[in-house]
């Protein structure tokens, strides 16, 4: 372990010389005796407190809080580019308010915070098992200063580099957004485009390819005061033949009044609203909804995710099938985006059948030749590199170019892949060094069995597009297995082939086609 | 407290702290440990039925073991809130709020019924429970025959060929046709049939305990000389399966609608060519064979097959595609690359059905994609 003062201490920050926060740090050490070790041992690594307040929460004003910057060896090596909050609880039993006190410290701040570490202090025996727990989810790092000796500033940053070390910033089991998310900007940049001139949309591709993660983003995004966004979920209605629109519609109500709740202004539109009984009715309070919103120059933009809930088309012919309440309440969304300039909606899922197909259920397309399709592709090599070294680099570790062309050219670039792998790279790493980098060997080196893990993801995610893509699975295995016909073949079946190569399956190579690497993974 | 359950409890907490969202296959063969294992989580348990109530306070506790997922296998008509789905919202929504979320379940992730959109089975790290080492088994776990299976080692008192049957059933139908037609059909007289297992089977029978895995991947038994007992107690098991498969359904339905389509389109190409003598000419050579068969039904009376409705009706599928492939009918305007890959899909699982036999794990696949490819392309 390096010597302290060796090489911690390199980037060091100066001494505080304010008054005013001479006098705040002192109500901190007399209230907290404690933290003058904790400054004795920051000093030693080149680190300062630069600010000192009481807790403002109601009830907690007896604890305190602190603000450290780190040197800039430490920073660099652990990630950091922010303060970091040291907060100070007396109370020997460490509640949950005090945590969340301190999460909501670090939003109340003017300052520019590190929003996912923070130091904790409390007399509690327990309080580190407690703050392990309450850390678990959220995305905060809560580490437990009491567990190390105060004035130790080798214990200090071996606390530190435990507990970054620990974290997997990589892997991600639910939908993304805000700084967990990374690239997309062209697709993100015409999406808006779409919302700012009315123009319905639909997104596609591939399982696990970012699709929500993309809504959830573009929802942040362009939510304002004035821009109300309402991202629903099919995934819980029930799928044709059963029909799933008496129980979206009861959704969609519930979701728009629970946004609007706060405007007696809407009060009897959202009345009509939750008393419409079918589509029909549900189109025309929506109409009220909107005209009275339209005074007020605010707009909603309805997005539907998970579209195969509405088309499944493995359990029902979607073009000539018998389900036309769908195509109704298509035909309903598009009347209401016709005759109302403050109302859009996007759609989102595995197929573009919804949007491509003359017909949906016995009834003319109302989206047909009318929306706008986008399709998720992988991840290019830039958006990939940005992902891979700005989350490494929250972990403290360095990742080398040829681990960069290692990772995409395993992955092929695809969002859950590649952070699949990234997350396996990274658990192969040792933990008990002090600078941490990921080379092509330590990629290489972990790639065979990552294969293995994801193989049933993969056959899932084929398995997908045999459902819903019967043409363009056909194509793919004349691919794989028959390449030498599948470029006439496909020249027979163009938007099949067109599909494939959206949706990131076959790439071009001159006059001829080749698979790409997801396909190579199984 | 067994180091065992120590052990294994302490991999789920890790996988949870890293992953957030973890499934575990937990069946037959762990019964002795599961309970133990679970409440020494530290997490809250409560059972998927519980969770999709609705009425469930989460506020207890920042981790959560939802079990019996294994009743979402088969998804209940008519009920959309008991489905994958509803399940998914809801334990999105409680890791958005900060929890972790442990599923587990006793069946295997290909067991379950394909759901349209994203599936939470498949947002869920997978995490595979080691069986017993030497030094984990209990002294007098260790004669017995099977000891590695902790349900064996740990003392239960149960003879190896009834866990195996016990393991087998929770596996679903498509997991059992691919081990029969490894054990039995590729390798009667060994386990090299393994190799051909696909990952999500593979991966069923890991968890189960039935396989294990080698760094390079290779697939060989967990108790390699007790393939006979493991034969037996599949045979048993695929024998006493009586109720059809929840695909069964689809499968049926989508072979008929291609059949059916086919003979459809094959139809109308031949009055259009050949006119009111389509009856004799489609069939050409078959005609005195298609003719008996139709007497042997029903057409008792019918004396060429000329006065028969549909000669069509009468052929086998082989049959009809090789009229529709035939230069007459030009495949129907599908590519013969087409048709090939047809053949090699479709007519084994007609074959299966035919014969009132097992699916396999992904014949409704294969079977739905062909509806979609057909329908396309002759509908």
């Amino acid at each position: 372990m390096p010597r302290v003062g060796s090489s911690w201490n390199a980037g060091a920050v100066k001494p505080p010389s304010s008054d005013t926060l001479q006098r705040h740090i002192s109500a901190l050490e007399a209230d907290f005796p404690v933290v003058e070790d904790h400054r004795a041992a920051l000093s030693e690594l080149g680190s300062q407190m630069v600010h000192a307040q009481r807790c403002e929460q109601k009830g907690l004003h007896r604890c305190r809080l602190g603000l450290v910057r780190f040197s800039g060896a430490v920073e660099a090596a652990f990630g950091l580019t922010r303060e970091v909050l040291f907060f100070y609880s007396p109370y020997p039993d460490l509640q949950i308010r005090e945590f969340e006190a301190a999460k909501n410290a670090i939003k109340m701040l003017r300052r520019a915070v590190t929003p996912d570490v923070i130091f904790i202090w409390s007399p509690d025996p327990r309080s580190r098992q407690k703050l392990d727990d309450w850390s678990q989810g959220g995305g905060l790092l809560a580490i437990p200063l009491a567990s190390i000796q105060s004035n130790d500033p080798v214990a200090l940053i071996s606390l530190l580099r435990d507990y970054i070390y620990a974290r997997d910033l990589f892997y991600e089991s639910t939908p993304v957004r805000g700084d967990r998310f990374f690239g997309r900007r062209q697709i993100l940049q015409s999406l808006r485009d779409d919302v700012q001139s009315q123009r319905v949309a639909g997104l596609f591709g591939l399982r696990k390819a970012g699709k929500t993660s993309v809504l959830s983003q573009l929802s942040e995004v362009i939510s304002s005061p004035a821009r109300v966004v309402i991202l629903r979920d099919l995934e819980s209605l029930p799928s044709p033949p059963i029909d799933p629109i008496p129980s979206l519609l009861k959704d969609l109500v519930a979701d728009i009044k629970d946004r609007f709740l706060a405007q007696p202004h809407l009060e009897t539109e959202l009345q009509q609203l939750a008393n419409s009984t079918d589509i029909s009715d549900f189109r025309r309070a929506m109409q009220s909804v909107l005209r009275a919103l339209a005074a007020r120059e605010v707009s909603i933009v309805l997005m539907l995710d998970e579209i195969e809930y509405l088309t499944p088309s493995d359990r029902i012919d979607i073009y000539e099938g018998d389900m036309t309440s769908v195509a109704q309440f298509l035909g309903a969304l598009r009347s209401l985006v016709q005759e109302n300039p403050n109302f859009t909606f996007l759609l989102s899922g595995l197929t573009s059948a919804i949007t491509e197909g003359g017909r949906l259920y016995g009834r003319p397309n109302p989206l047909f030749s009318w929306s706008k399709s986008h399709f998720l592709t992988p991840f290019d090599r830039s958006e990939a590199d940005e992902l891979a070294t700005s989350i490494s680099s929250r972990m403290g570790i360095d990742v080398e170019e040829g681990a960069l062309e290692a990772l995409y050219e395993a992955t092929g670039g695809h969002a859950f892949l590649y952070r699949s792998l990234a997350s396996a790279v990274v658990q192969s790493l040792p933990v008990d060094v002090f600078q941490r980098h990921v080379t092509r060997a330590d990629v290489l080196r972990t790639v065979t069995q990552w294969k293995r893990s994801v193989s049933g993801n993969i056959e899932e995610m084929l398995n997908h597009v045999r459902r819903y893509y019967p043409n363009e699975s056909v194509l793919l295995e004349v691919l794989t297995q028959e390449p030498a016909s599948f470029t006439e073949l496909a020249n027979e079946y163009p938007a099949a082939l067109q599909h494939l190569l959206s949706l990131g399956l076959v790439r071009a190579d001159g006059h001829d086609y080749e698979a790409t690497t997801i396909l190579s993974l199984l | 407290m067994t180091q065992a359950v120590v052990v294994r409890s302490d991999a789920i907490r890790a996988s949870l702290a890293r992953h957030r969202l973890v499934l575990i296959q937990m069946g037959a063969a762990f019964e002795a440990m599961r309970q133990s294992m679970l409440e020494r989580l530290g997490a809250e348990l409560v059972t998927v039925s519980d969770v999709l109530s609705k009425t469930y306070d989460f506020s207890k506790s920042a981790s959560y073991v939802i079990t019996d997922i294994e009743v979402l296998v088969t998804p209940t008509s008519g009920r959309p809130e008991v489905t994958m789905g509803a399940l998914r919202e809801i334990v999105i929504k409680l890791m958005d709020e900060g929890k972790n979320i442990c599923l587990v379940s006793r069946a295997p992730r290909v067991a379950f019924a394909s759901i349209p959109g994203s599936s939470i089975l498949e947002d869920a790290a997978l995490l595979h429970l080691p069986l017993l080492s030497l030094e984990e088994c209990p002294n007098e776990g260790r004669s017995e025959i099977g000891w590695k299976l902790p349900t064996i080692g740990m003392g239960a008192d149960v003879r190896l060929e009834d866990l195996f049957v016990s393991i087998l059933k929770e596996l679903g139908p498509g997991v059992l046709s691919s081990l029969d037609h490894c054990v039995f059909e590729i390798d009667p007289r060994g386990a090299a049939g393994l190799a051909y297992l696909s990952h999500r089977d593979k991966e069923a029978l890991r968890c189960a305990g039935l396989v294990e895995v080698d760094t390079s991947g290779r697939c060989s038994l967990t108790i390699p000389n007790r393939l006979l007992e493991l034969k037996s107690a599949l045979a048993n098991v695929i024998s006493s399966t009586t109720v059809p498969a929840r695909d069964l359904a689809a499968v049926v339905n989508g072979l008929w609608y291609i059949e059916r389509t086919i003979r459809s389109t094959l139809r109308s190409a031949a009055v259009s060519i050949d006119g009111p003598k389509w009856r004799s000419s489609i069939v050409g050579a078959l005609s005195t064979e298609v003719l008996s068969r139709a007497r042997l039904d029903s057409s008792i009376s019918a004396a060429s097959v000329k006065e028969l409705r549909d000669p069509l009706e009468w052929l086998t599928l082989g049959e009809l595609l090789d009229i529709a492939r035939s230069n007459k009918f030009n495949g129907l305007g599908v590519d013969a690359v087409i048709w090939r890959r047809f053949v090699e899909q479709v007519m084994p699982i007609r074959n299966r059905v035919s014969h009132m036999r097992d699916l396999k794990g992904n014949d409704e696949e294969i079977v739905g994609m062909w509806v979609g490819l057909v329908r396309q392309q002759l509908g």
